[in-house]
């Protein structure tokens, strides 16, 4: 059904202008390496390093060694010298492309082993209280303290605005639910505070609730006086 | 117990799978696809059927349960494969052809290949280095990420632990399309309880299915060698592969977005009225994934009217039939959400004009903001400096319709952007202190784009293949 279009010969894609460039490009870069005052081992742990040096500097700098290498031989009839600018410009980006190929698999390689150092000898539980640490930790205190499903205050003094207390603030929305609802339900009657972060939380506790569980001295939970049965929302 | 969970993420993938691949071979009874091609695109198919209907229990208010969910897909897919089995139907088996070649070619190929082979199994084993780097990232780290605790998996456990739509009208984002949240609801309920360690098993899958999809279609334009060169340009890209592995809505639109644009080149190439509808459904799946899916559902419908202009063989009855072919199932899917949103008045999306004096000074500050975050950025590899290179090398020589199409599509998905930008509220997302956070995200769904151009622009048969 699908057929390929019938082949074309094209001079330039030659393992000899392949290897000549690949030298070009090789060349190029060990000079770089040598000349520009940085430690090239930041390539195999920094991604922007690796491509604002091969952008900026390796095709470039290549380039100028064909352009200086096609005026100085511009007669000669070494072939990769007559291969249009263009296109061994584009070579080398592909050279270059699949040099540093396998220098990008090693630095994943060392995030993956960095990671799984950390992580593979911890349970799920573990994974989360290492990554997000006092929030998921508070949550699950919350969540030891309640019975059925409530709707919830959430009250903190810090910016949930701001990038990191907003994401702070999503991450305890998820996990306390559905015990505790801090997002979803609007209309339910207001059974418990979730005072998250407060310089003091006993001062942010109304007269008509009362703090059932301090989690630390910014963290507490507080429910309702007059709440009978917890039991499920309507 | 580590069993069991096993077999139920086993089920829950299996299921909307089975249904997928019963439901292509249906529509493609010959071998249209390949084996291999075929199962990816049926993973895409199953959990796009999977969530529409969703959706519709919970239009019907029928509660979600395993039993709801798993019993009629299950039967609809036996069902199907009973009809596929007995249906008569049968034409030759289609498989990829290449052409035929000279003997001194054949004769410098026989001399090269050793190290053409080595190549492309280098390319290979980098590939599957990643593929396997993603499932160990799903499976080991849990849930990350600001989008997917603020929206994606709560309102998945909001489906999970209040199985309906009611519950989800007051929650925030209401508007947002709901395909990943109803997926993720989907593992819960078939695991029976909530372990959010075990819901994002899907994505590996997503991932894999894209790249063999991707590797299928610049096989069928190029060889072997450019088809696995494009997939290494695809997963290069940090950025990517990281949102690959983490449960965010943009990775499954790429593959919605780009699947059915690599279905509507190949309908280009040999026009057939199923390809058609499959890319539709695909372009309507896409709409139930991020809001920015319907805009791109306007421009494949943009892009099928461009190949309908340039077909010559079509009458104009063909055309018009082949316009509601594709756009008819797109649009029932799209439609879909923005109805219930309408009956649950919710707001149908959350962009509007905003025409000031300062539009005039955007058009600069936006293309300046796109360059940055495409040339000299550490997310895209160098990728788009690549296809700007093949762009150059290949000035002034004429280029396939496939080529023309999909730089028309770059053309237009990137002038979608500049245009949201520049006339809209979202200009200082898109192009102010905000874009570092958006601006990628929004180009990782088209970017296969440029790894497929930078293949057919270099594209030439040569004396080492």
């Amino acid at each position: 059904m699908f057929i390929h279009p019938p082949p074309m010969k094209d001079e330039n894609y030659n393992i000899s202008n392949i290897l000549f460039l690949t030298s070009i490009t090789l060349v190029c870069f060990s000079l770089l390496a040598i000349m520009m005052p940085f430690d090239p081992r930041t390539l195999f742990t920094n991604y922007k390093a690796q491509d604002y040096f091969f952008l900026g500097q390796g095709i470039l700098n290549s380039l100028l060694c064909v352009i200086v290498l096609k005026f100085i031989l511009i007669k000669s009839d070494f072939p990769p010298i007559k291969m249009p600018l263009n296109r061994a410009i584009l070579m080398i980006a592909f050279i270059t492309f699949f040099m540093y190929l396998p220098i990008r698999a090693m630095y994943s390689n060392r995030k993956f082993i960095k990671a799984y150092e950390i992580l593979a000898h911890k349970d799920p539980y573990e994974k989360k209280v290492f990554l997000y640490e006092d929030t998921f930790l508070f949550a699950n205190f919350c969540k030891g303290l309640t019975q059925g499903e409530h709707r919830a205050l959430f009250l903190t003094d810090l910016d949930i605005s701001a990038s990191s207390p907003m994401y702070h603030h999503r991450i305890l929305a998820y996990y306390l639910y559905p015990e505790l609802d801090i997002r979803i339900d609007q209309t339910s009657p207001i059974d418990y505070l979730v005072i998250f972060y407060k310089k003091n939380p006993l001062l942010a506790v109304p007269e008509d609730f009362r703090i059932v569980g301090q989690f630390n001295e910014f963290c507490a939970l507080a429910v309702r006086k007059n709440m009978n049965d917890p039991g499920k929302r309507p | 117990m580590i069993l069991e969970n096993a077999l139920n993420i086993i089920l829950s993938l299996s299921i909307p799978w089975l249904m997928g691949f019963a439901f292509l071979s249906l529509l493609f009874p010959d071998r249209t696809f390949p084996f291999w091609p075929k199962v990816a695109l049926s993973y895409g198919l199953g959990f796009g059927v999977l969530t529409q209907y969703m959706l519709l229990l919970g239009i019907l208010k029928i509660p979600y349960s395993k039993e709801t969910l798993d019993l009629p897909l299950l039967g609809l897919t036996i069902c199907v494969s009973f009809f596929n089995a007995y249906q008569t139907r049968r034409t030759q088996p289609q498989n990829l052809k290449t052409a035929p070649m000279d003997e001194q070619t054949l004769k410098t190929l026989c001399r090269s290949k050793p190290a053409l082979t080595i190549f492309k199994f280098l390319l290979t084993i980098i590939i599957i280095y990643y593929a396997l780097l993603i499932f160990w990232k799903v499976w080991a780290i849990p849930f990350t990420g600001f989008d997917t605790f603020s929206w994606i998996a709560l309102k998945a456990k909001v489906f999970f632990f209040h199985p309906s739509l009611k519950d989800i009208i007051n929650a925030p984002h209401f508007s947002y399309p709901l395909h990943l949240p109803f997926t993720l609801a989907y593992f819960a309920f078939n695991i029976g309880s909530w372990q959010d360690h075990l819901l994002q098993s899907f994505l590996p899958f997503t991932f894999l299915s894209y790249l063999v999809i991707q590797h299928y279609f610049l096989r069928t334009l190029t060889d072997d060698l450019w088809s696995l060169t494009g997939v290494i340009l695809l997963i290069s890209s940090s950025f990517l592969f990281n949102m690959a592995g983490i449960c965010y809505a943009d990775f499954p639109l790429l593959y919605y977005n780009c699947t059915a644009l690599i279905l509507l080149i190949l309908w280009q190439r040999e026009p057939g009225y199923r390809l058609l509808i499959l890319a539709g459904l695909f372009s309507g799946f896409a709409t139930f994934v991020k809001f920015e899916g319907t805009a791109y559902w306007l421009i494949h419908i943009a892009l099928l009217v461009k190949i309908l202009m340039d077909q010559k063989d079509l009458s104009l009855n063909q055309k018009v039939k082949s316009f509601f072919l594709f756009s008819g199932p797109s649009f029932v899917l799209t439609a879909g959400f923005y109805i219930v949103k309408a009956i649950f008045q919710a707001p149908l999306g959350k962009h509007f004009i905003a025409f000031n004096i300062d539009v005039f000074h955007r058009p600069l500050i936006i293309a300046k903001t796109f360059l940055i975050y495409t040339f000299p950025n550490s997310d895209w590899n160098i990728i788009w400096f690549l296809l700007l290179l093949s762009y150059i090398s290949s000035w002034g020589k004429e280029k396939s319709p496939e080529t023309r199409l999909l730089s028309l599509s770059l053309f237009m998905f990137f002038g979608l952007y500049f245009l949201a930008a520049l006339l809209t509220s979202e200009y200082a997302w898109l192009a102010g202190p905000a874009a570092a956070d958006v601006l990628p995200r929004l180009f990782l769904h088209f970017f296969p784009l440029a790894t497929w151009l930078i293949c057919l622009l270099n594209y030439k048969p040569s004396l080492l293949k």
